[in-house]
């Protein structure tokens, strides 16, 4: 190893324009929308505090999550909550070693994607 | 938590998790509390009580193997990333008791 000469083949490490396989966009958004579910975490806690601690709080707890810039949080959560929920069940099964050949991952994968597409579109629905 | 027990830690948080999620939307959906009585009278049953400090500890449970993963594949430099596990761990057990003292000493209700 020592003595190979220096690789100089040119290397294109351009994360845009590497064409990603489909189970790994799902893998990536499954680990973004984790972060993004933790980052919401003490927000949830802060409003599941202050709606409990009266009329007035839970009052004022309603119009926060009426404001059109937490509507659109609100949006990002649905869609970091549906794409972990059904990310996260395809791995589980892929855990127990269901749907592991090439052809069923690459379905289970798109599956996920839509679905996580999916429930942001319920979400729009039923909040906006 | 590492390991072994941190993948399987992972795991069983996650099946509770998705399971009580399932039940709050289903029933957010079906049966929105349209008033605090209504909102607190179902959070301050005991089942639900408890349910709901259940769902925030496997919650920061599950965040706490994710977050570490996350940090452990991003921050290299070693004081950097020792410096924001202790944060991290910090911050979830701070918002397990905080959790725990809205849904279990009755104090909000």
């Amino acid at each position: 190893m020592k003595n190979q000469k220096p690789d100089t083949r040119p290397v294109n490490l351009n994360l845009l324009k590497i064409r990603q396989p489909i189970t790994a966009i799902t893998s990536i958004g499954h680990r973004i929308s984790g972060v993004l579910i933790f980052l919401s975490i003490p927000f949830v806690i802060w409003m599941l505090e202050r709606s409990l601690q009266g009329p007035q709080g839970f009052a004022d707890v309603s119009t926060l999550l009426d404001n059109s810039l937490i509507e659109i949080l609100t949006l990002l959560l649905a869609w970091s909550v549906a794409h972990h929920f059904f990310a996260g069940i395809r791995f589980l099964l892929l855990d127990m070693e269901i749907g592991i050949d090439l052809v069923t991952a690459r379905t289970s994968a798109m599956v996920a994607n839509v679905l996580g597409v999916i429930g942001v579109l319920i979400a729009m629905v039923v909040i906006l | 938590m590492s390991g072994l027990k941190a993948w399987l830690l992972q795991r069983i948080s996650a099946v509770y998790l998705a399971g009580f999620l399932v039940y709050f939307l289903v029933t957010l959906l079906t049966s929105a509390p349209q008033s605090y009585a209504d909102w607190s009278g179902w959070m301050s049953s005991s089942a639900m009580a408890l349910a709901t400090t259940l769902f925030f500890l496997a919650l920061l449970s599950h965040a706490w193997v994710g977050m570490r993963d996350v940090l452990l594949d991003y921050v290299k430099p070693f004081v950097l990333r020792l410096t924001l596990l202790i944060l991290l761990a910090v911050g979830l057990l701070v918002m397990a008791l905080w959790v725990m003292r809205i849904l279990l000493t009755g104090a909000a209700v």
